[in-house]
C-alpha cells in the first residue's frame, strides 16, 4: 500500500511542476535579427491540419523560451529543440485559421535575456491531403540495396511501408522499386514498377491487383514515368532507355540521360498497349494529364544523331545541348485519338530545358522544372520550378518557392492550393520534400520542410524522397499483398498499334 | 575441495583459457578489427535504432554496432568479447547444471564464436550486418540467458512456459533467429529436467518447438522489409556475396547451435556415473577437434594483412610505414593494392621517379572465395588522394547503400566534399561523425576546415590532395576498375602543377604508352627545370625509348652514366638469354635488372587488376 501512496505522491509532484507556467522573460535585449532555426521555418503559410512544425533553435544558450501567440491564446515552450505534442498543436492552428501564429525566441546566456525579432506562422483554412507517399532512397548512382515506398500522415508523424524491395528481393537477384502513383489522388488505384528479379509493373485498382509486363516487340523499354488518366482505366507512359555517366570534377556528380524515349498508352481495362508517340528524332517524356484528361502534356527533346560514334556517346558528348520543351496531344477518349502535337512552352529557343509538367487541378497552371540543359534535373543545382499560366502564356519562376540548389519533382494537392516539391536545398545532396501553399492566382508562398517529431531527423538521415505524391487516403493494401502479386509472373500487354 | 570452490576454480581456468585465447589469437588479428570498426557505424540515436529494429534482430545489431565500435581501441574490445563468452559460459554451465568435471564441454561454443570472426578476411568488406563481429557472441549470451532465467524458473503456475513463450516472441523479436537456440534448448532441457511429470515436460517441449516454428511465420505479417524466405534467418549474416555462397562459413554458425548438445548429453539421468579419465578423454578429444576446426577456418593471408596496416598507415599519413610494409616481400607477390599504395606513398614523397620500380611488383588475386573488387577495399582511398575526390564519393556511397554506413566511408565522404568545397555536405557528415564514440576529434578537425580553402591548401591530409584537382569536367566511368581508370586518366590528363603533371608522367610510363610519354616527359622537364638531377626511372624511361624508336633525339640528354651501362647490361643478358621463354626471363633478370624501368617495360606483363 506504501508503494501505491509513493507513486501517487510522486506522480501529483511531478504534475503540479510541469504544471507550473513558463513565463517569458519582463526584462531582455532586443536582437534585431530573426532567430536561425532548423527547419526554417520563419514567415511561412501552413495548412491547418498540419503536424507540429517542431524546430530547433540554431543559437547557443544557456536557456531558451518560446512564446506562440493566436487570437486564441498564449503557449510557451522551454528548450533547444522546440516540439509539440499534436493536441497542443491542434489548439495552437485551430485558433490560428485564416490568421497567423506569431512566435517570440526568448535566450539566455548567463543572466541576461534576448529576444529575437518575432516571426510568424500564418495558417490557412485549405487543408493539405492527409498523406505523402514517397520512395526514400539513398543518393547513389548504382547501387541500390534498401527502397522502401513509404506513406507518411501529413497531420501527424506516423510513417509506414507501402513496399519494400526487400520483401522480393535477395543476395543474388536484386529488385529496384520506382515511379509510385495514383490514379487522382486516391491511394486504392496505385501502381509502381519493379525491376531486374520480379519485373514489371504492379497495379492495385480498387483492390484488384495485376502484375503487368508493358515491354512488347514494337516499344523500346517498358512504362516507366506514369501518368493516370484523371478518370478513365488508362495509364500514359513514358519508355525510355537511360543510362548514365559520372561527373569527374563538377559537384552535380551524375548525368542521367535517355538515348532513346516515346510515349505509350496502356488501357487497364483490355491490357493493351498503345505508341502515342515515337519519333525517333525526339525524346519524349515525363507524360501529364490535364485535369479534364482531354490533353497529355509532356516534353520533349529534339535530336538527330550527327557522327558516326554510338548515339549513347554522342549524347555524352553533348549532354550540354540536349534541351527538352514542353509540348501536349489532344485525346480523344472515345477514340483514344491522340490529336497532332502541339508546343506548350519552347524552353529549348530559350536554351533552356523544361521536364515535369504537372498541371493545377484547377486547370489554370502548369508548373514546371527548368535547368540549363537535360532531363533529370534531381542531380542539376540550377534546376528550378516555373510557373505557366495556361490562361495567359505567361511564364514566371515559383521564385519564393525555389531556392540556389535543386528543385525537382514536384506535386500538386488536391485542392490546388498546395504543392510539394523534392528540393536539395540543404545540403545539396539529400532530397527533402518542401511544401509551399499557392493562392488561387498562383502566387506561391515560401516553401517549409516536412516537419519532423525530431527536429534534427533529416540532419541525420541519409535517405533521399524520391517523387512525393499526394493521397488523400492511406494505402491499406499491406506490403506482403503487394509483394506476393509482384513475385508472380507478369501478364504480358498487348500491342495495339499507334493512336 | 568443496564443490563451490570447485566451481570458482573451473570458472577461473575457463577465464583464463579465454583471456589467451582472445588476447593472444585475436590480439594478432587486432588490425583486422580496427578496421571491422572503421567498417561500422554507431550512433547514440532514437532514429539509428529505430532504422535497426525495423528488421527481427535489430536490437542485436544495434547492440553488436555498439559493442563493435569499441574495437576502435582493440585490446579493450577483444576484453569486452572474453568478458562476454565467460559469462555466457557461466550462465550455460548454471542453466545446464554442468559438474565442473565436464566444464571442457564449454569451450566448444567460444571456439566456433571465435571462428566466426577469423574466418571473415576479405569478407569484412562485403558484410551487409550491422555489428558483425560482435553479433554472434551477444546472441549466444542473450539466448544463454534466456536458458538461465527459465532454469531459474520453477514449473509451477505455467512459469517456465510462460516464458519459453515469451522468450520465443520477444526474444525473436529483439535478436531475431539467435533467440532459437534459446527456445530450443529450452525444448530440449524440458526432456531431461526431473523436476515435473513427463506429461507436462512434452507438452511444454511440443509448445516451445511451436513456438520457434511459428513465431517467424507470424512475423512475416508484421514486419514489412523481411521476406518470408528469410524469417528464419533474420538477424544473422548472409553468408553470400553476389552469387558465391560462403558455405564453408556456415560451419561456425552450425557449431554455435550444436555446441550446448553435449551439454544436455551429459544432464541426462543415469545411475552409470562416468569415470574420471573418461570425462578427461572426451573432452580432450573435442577440444582437439575443435582446435582442428578453429585453426582450419582462421583466415591467414600477407597480402590482405599488409593491406589492412597500410590502409590505417595512409589514414594516418604515415607514408614511410606504407614503404616498409611494401618492402616486406613475404607472402609472395603483392596484390595491385598493395602495389598502388606503394606508388602513392612514393608519389606522395617525391620518391617515384627514383624508387617506384625498387619494390616487389605483382598482381596477386586477392585470397577470397569470392570476387574482390579494389572499389570496395581500398579504391576509395586511392580515388581520394589522386585527387578523383567525385569517383571517391561515389564508391562510398555505392557501399554504404549496399553495406551499411561506415565510419570509413563517412570519413572519405567528408574530406572529399571538403576538398570539393560541398560545405554542406561535409557539413552534415562532420555532425554525424560528431556523434560517434572515438571520432569526433577529427570531425571537429575537418569542422575547423569548413568553408576555409585557405586551411585545407595548407593542411598535411588534404593540401597535397588539391595539387591533384586542377583538371576539367568531364563525364566518364570506370567499370569498378580503379587502377585502370586513375592510369588512363592521368596518362591522358595535362596540368601545370608539378605534381598533378608528374602523374600523368608516372602514368604514361605504367601504362607503356610511348606516344602518350614523350610530351610528357617534356612538361615535366619545363616544370622541373631547376631541380638538379633527373630521377633515374625517367632517364631509364627517356633512354630506352629513345634507344627503341629514335623518334626522339636523346643524344644530348645528359643521362646518368650508370642508367646507360644498366641498359646496356640488360640488353647483353638478353642476348645471351635468347633462347628462354619470357617467364624464364623474368625470373633470370630479377636479381640484376629487378629494380629498373628495363625490366618493368619487357618483363613484367599479364598483371590482372581488380
Amino acid at each position: 500500500m506504501r508503494i501505491y501512496i509513493k507513486l501517487i505522491f510522486g506522480l501529483a509532484l511531478i504534475s503540479l511542476m510541469t504544471a507550473c507556467e513558463v513565463k517569458v522573460p519582463q526584462q531582455y535585449e532586443k536582437v534585431q535579427n530573426k532567430p536561425s532555426i532548423y527547419p526554417d521555418y520563419t514567415d511561412v503559410t501552413i495548412p491547418c491540419n498540419i503536424a507540429p512544425m517542431n524546430f530547433r533553435i540554431e543559437w547557443e544558450a544557456d536557456e531558451y523560451i518560446t512564446q506562440f501567440t493566436t487570437p486564441g491564446g498564449v503557449w510557451t515552450i522551454k528548450g533547444q529543440n522546440v516540439c509539440h505534442d499534436i493536441n497542443t498543436w491542434r489548439t495552437i492552428t485551430e485558433s490560428a485559421i485564416n490568421n497567423q501564429i506569431d512566435i517570440e525566441i526568448y535566450v539566455r546566456n548567463g543572466k541576461s535575456w534576448q529576444r529575437f525579432t518575432p516571426f510568424t506562422m500564418w495558417v490557412k483554412s485549405d487543408s493539405i491531403d492527409s498523406y505523402l507517399s514517397y520512395r526514400l532512397i539513398a543518393p547513389s548512382y548504382v547501387a541500390y540495396e534498401n527502397l522502401v515506398i513509404c506513406q507518411r500522415n501529413l497531420s501527424d508523424f506516423e510513417e509506414s511501408i507501402i513496399f519494400s524491395n526487400m520483401l522480393t528481393s535477395n543476395e543474388k537477384d536484386g529488385q529496384c522499386i520506382n515511379c509510385h502513383s495514383y490514379q487522382n489522388y486516391n491511394p486504392n488505384r496505385m501502381q509502381f514498377h519493379g525491376r531486374q528479379a520480379h519485373g514489371g509493373t504492379l497495379i492495385n485498382y480498387d483492390g484488384n491487383i495485376q502484375k503487368i509486363n508493358l515491354k512488347t516487340d514494337s516499344t523500346i523499354s517498358a512504362g516507366v514515368y506514369p501518368a493516370w488518366h484523371p478518370t478513365a482505366k488508362f495509364i500514359a507512359y513514358s519508355t525510355n532507355l537511360t543510362g548514365q555517366s559520372f561527373h569527374t570534377r563538377d559537384l552535380q556528380k551524375v548525368e542521367v540521360q535517355d538515348t532513346q524515349s516515346d510515349l505509350i498508352l496502356y488501357d487497364l481495362e483490355n491490357n493493351r498497349v498503345y505508341t502515342v508517340a515515337q519519333d525517333s528524332a525526339e525524346m519524349e517524356c515525363f507524360p501529364w494529364w490535364s485535369p479534364d484528361g482531354k490533353y497529355l502534356y509532356y516534353c520533349s527533346a529534339h535530336y538527330e544523331k550527327k557522327d558516326t560514334t554510338t548515339l549513347e556517346y554522342e549524347l555524352i558528348r553533348n549532354y550540354k545541348n540536349i534541351k527538352y520543351s514542353l509540348y501536349r496531344k489532344s485525346f480523344d477518349i472515345q477514340t483514344l485519338k491522340f490529336g497532332p502535337r502541339e508546343m506548350v512552352f519552347d524552353a529549348a529557343s530559350m536554351d533552356k530545358s523544361a521536364t515535369l509538367p504537372r498541371i493545377s487541378p484547377d486547370g489554370k497552371f502548369l508548373v514546371f522544372t527548368m535547368g540549363e540543359f537535360g532531363v533529370f534535373h534531381i542531380w542539376h543545382k540550377d534546376a528550378d520550378l516555373y510557373m505557366l499560366d495556361l490562361q495567359t502564356g505567361n511564364v514566371k519562376p515559383l521564385t519564393e518557392m525555389n531556392s540556389a540548389d535543386v528543385e525537382s519533382y514536384h506535386s500538386w494537392s488536391s485542392n490546388g492550393r498546395w504543392m510539394v516539391v523534392s528540393s536539395r536545398r540543404n545540403d545539396g545532396n539529400f532530397t527533402r520534400p518542401f511544401f509551399a501553399f499557392i493562392d488561387s492566382s498562383g502566387m506561391p508562398r515560401k516553401a517549409f520542410e516536412l516537419p519532423q517529431k525530431n527536429p534534427e531527423h533529416h540532419r541525420n538521415m541519409l535517405r533521399s524522397y524520391n517523387i512525393p505524391e499526394f493521397m488523400k487516403g492511406k494505402v491499406t493494401v499491406s506490403a506482403q499483398t503487394l509483394a506476393k502479386n509482384m513475385k508472380k509472373e507478369a501478364r504480358k500487354a498487348i500491342y495495339s498499334g499507334r493512336k | 575441495m568443496s564443490p563451490m570452490w570447485q566451481t570458482i576454480g573451473g570458472h577461473l581456468i575457463l577465464m583464463c583459457i579465454l583471456l589467451v585465447v582472445g588476447l593472444k589469437g585475436l590480439g594478432g588479428e587486432s588490425e583486422f578489427l580496427f578496421r571491422a570498426q572503421e567498417l561500422n557505424l554507431f550512433l547514440p540515436t532514437a532514429q539509428f535504432y529505430e532504422q535497426l529494429a525495423t528488421y527481427p534482430g535489430g536490437s542485436l545489431s544495434w547492440m553488436g554496432a555498439f559493442c563493435t565500435q569499441i574495437l576502435y581501441i582493440p585490446q579493450v574490445g577483444i576484453l569486452l568479447l572474453v568478458l562476454l563468452w565467460w559469462a555466457t559460459l557461466w550462465m550455460v554451465s548454471q542453466a545446464f547444471r554442468l559438474p565442473v568435471r565436464w566444464f571442457g564441454l564449454l569451450l566448444v561454443l567460444p571456439a566456433a564464436l571465435l571462428a566466426a570472426i577469423v574466418q571473415t578476411g576479405y569478407f569484412i568488406f562485403y558484410v551487409k550486418l550491422a555489428g558483425y563481429i560482435f553479433v554472434p557472441t551477444l546472441g549466444m549470451f542473450f539466448s544463454a540467458a534466456s536458458l538461465w532465467i527459465w532454469r531459474l524458473l520453477p514449473y509451477r503456475n505455467g512459469l517456465r512456459l510462460t516464458w519459453t513463450i515469451l522468450w520465443a516472441a520477444a526474444g525473436y523479436a529483439l535478436f531475431g533467429a539467435w533467440s532459437f537456440a534459446g527456445t530450443l534448448y529450452m525444448a530440449l532441457l524440458n526432456l531431461i529436467e526431473e523436476s515435473a511429470k513427463w506429461n507436462t515436460r512434452i507438452a511444454n517441449t511440443i509448445i516451445a518447438l511451436l513456438s520457434t516454428a511459428l513465431v517467424p511465420c507470424a512475423a512475416a505479417f508484421i514486419y514489412q522489409q523481411t521476406a518470408g524466405e528469410f524469417v528464419y534467418v533474420a538477424g544473422m549474416p548472409c553468408l553470400q556475396v553476389g552469387e558465391t555462397i560462403l558455405t564453408e562459413f556456415k560451419y561456425a554458425y552450425y557449431a554455435m547451435f550444436v555446441a550446448w548438445l553435449p551439454l544436455v548429453a551429459v544432464g541426462i539421468p543415469t545411475r552409470w556415473k562416468s569415470p574420471a579419465w573418461m570425462c578427461g578423454a572426451v573432452q580432450l578429444c573435442l577440444m582437439a577437434l575443435v582446435v582442428w576446426g578453429v585453426s582450419l577456418r582462421w583466415y591467414e593471408d600477407h597480402n590482405f594483412k599488409k593491406e589492412l596496416k597500410m590502409a590505417r598507415a595512409i589514414e594516418e599519413a604515415d607514408w614511410n610505414t606504407v614503404l616498409r610494409i611494401a618492402r616486406d616481400g613475404s607472402g609472395g607477390a603483392p596484390t595491385r593494392l598493395i602495389v598502388m599504395n606503394r606508388n602513392l606513398a612514393l608519389f606522395r614523397m617525391g620518391k617515384a621517379g627514383d624508387e617506384m620500380f625498387t619494390y616487389p611488383e605483382g598482381g596477386t588475386t586477392p585470397k577470397a572465395d569470392f570476387g574482390v573488387r579494389m572499389a570496395q577495399t581500398g579504391g576509395k582511398q586511392l580515388y581520394m588522394h589522386y585527387g578523383k575526390c567525385n569517383f571517391a564519393y561515389r564508391w562510398c556511397m555505392e557501399d554504404c547503400v549496399e553495406f551499411g554506413w561506415s565510419i570509413e566511408n563517412l570519413k572519405v565522404m567528408t574530406k572529399t566534399a571538403l576538398l570539393n568545397e560541398d560545405w554542406e555536405v561535409a557539413k552534415k557528415y562532420i555532425q554525424i561523425l560528431k556523434q560517434t564514440l572515438f571520432h569526433g576529434d577529427k570531425a571537429k578537425k575537418y569542422e575547423s576546415l569548413l568553408h576555409r580553402p585557405d586551411l585545407i591548401k595548407n593542411d598535411e591530409e588534404l593540401g597535397p590532395i588539391t595539387h591533384m584537382m586542377n583538371y576539367g569536367d568531364q563525364l566518364d566511368g570506370d567499370n569498378t576498375l580503379v587502377e585502370l581508370y586513375l592510369l588512363n586518366s592521368f596518362a591522358r590528363g595535362h596540368g601545370e602543377d608539378p605534381l598533378y603533371q608528374e602523374q600523368t608522367l608516372i602514368s604514361a610510363m605504367l601504362l607503356k604508352d610511348i606516344d602518350l610519354f614523350w610530351p610528357r616527359f617534356f612538361h615535366y622537364a619545363n616544370l622541373h627545370e631547376k631541380e638538379r638531377t633527373m630521377p633515374r626511372h625517367y632517364q631509364e624511361a627517356v633512354y630506352l625509348y629513345g634507344q627503341l624508336e629514335n623518334k626522339v633525339d636523346i643524344s644530348k640528354m645528359p643521362f646518368d652514366p650508370e642508367v646507360k651501362a644498366t641498359y646496356k647490361a640488360f640488353m647483353e643478358f638478353n642476348q645471351k638469354c635468347g633462347t628462354m621463354s619470357e617467364e624464364q626471363k623474368a625470373v633470370a633478370f630479377y636479381p640484376q635488372f629487378g629494380n629498373t624501368f628495363f625490366y618493368y617495360y619487357f618483363l613484367v606483363r599479364n598483371i590482372k587488376t581488380n
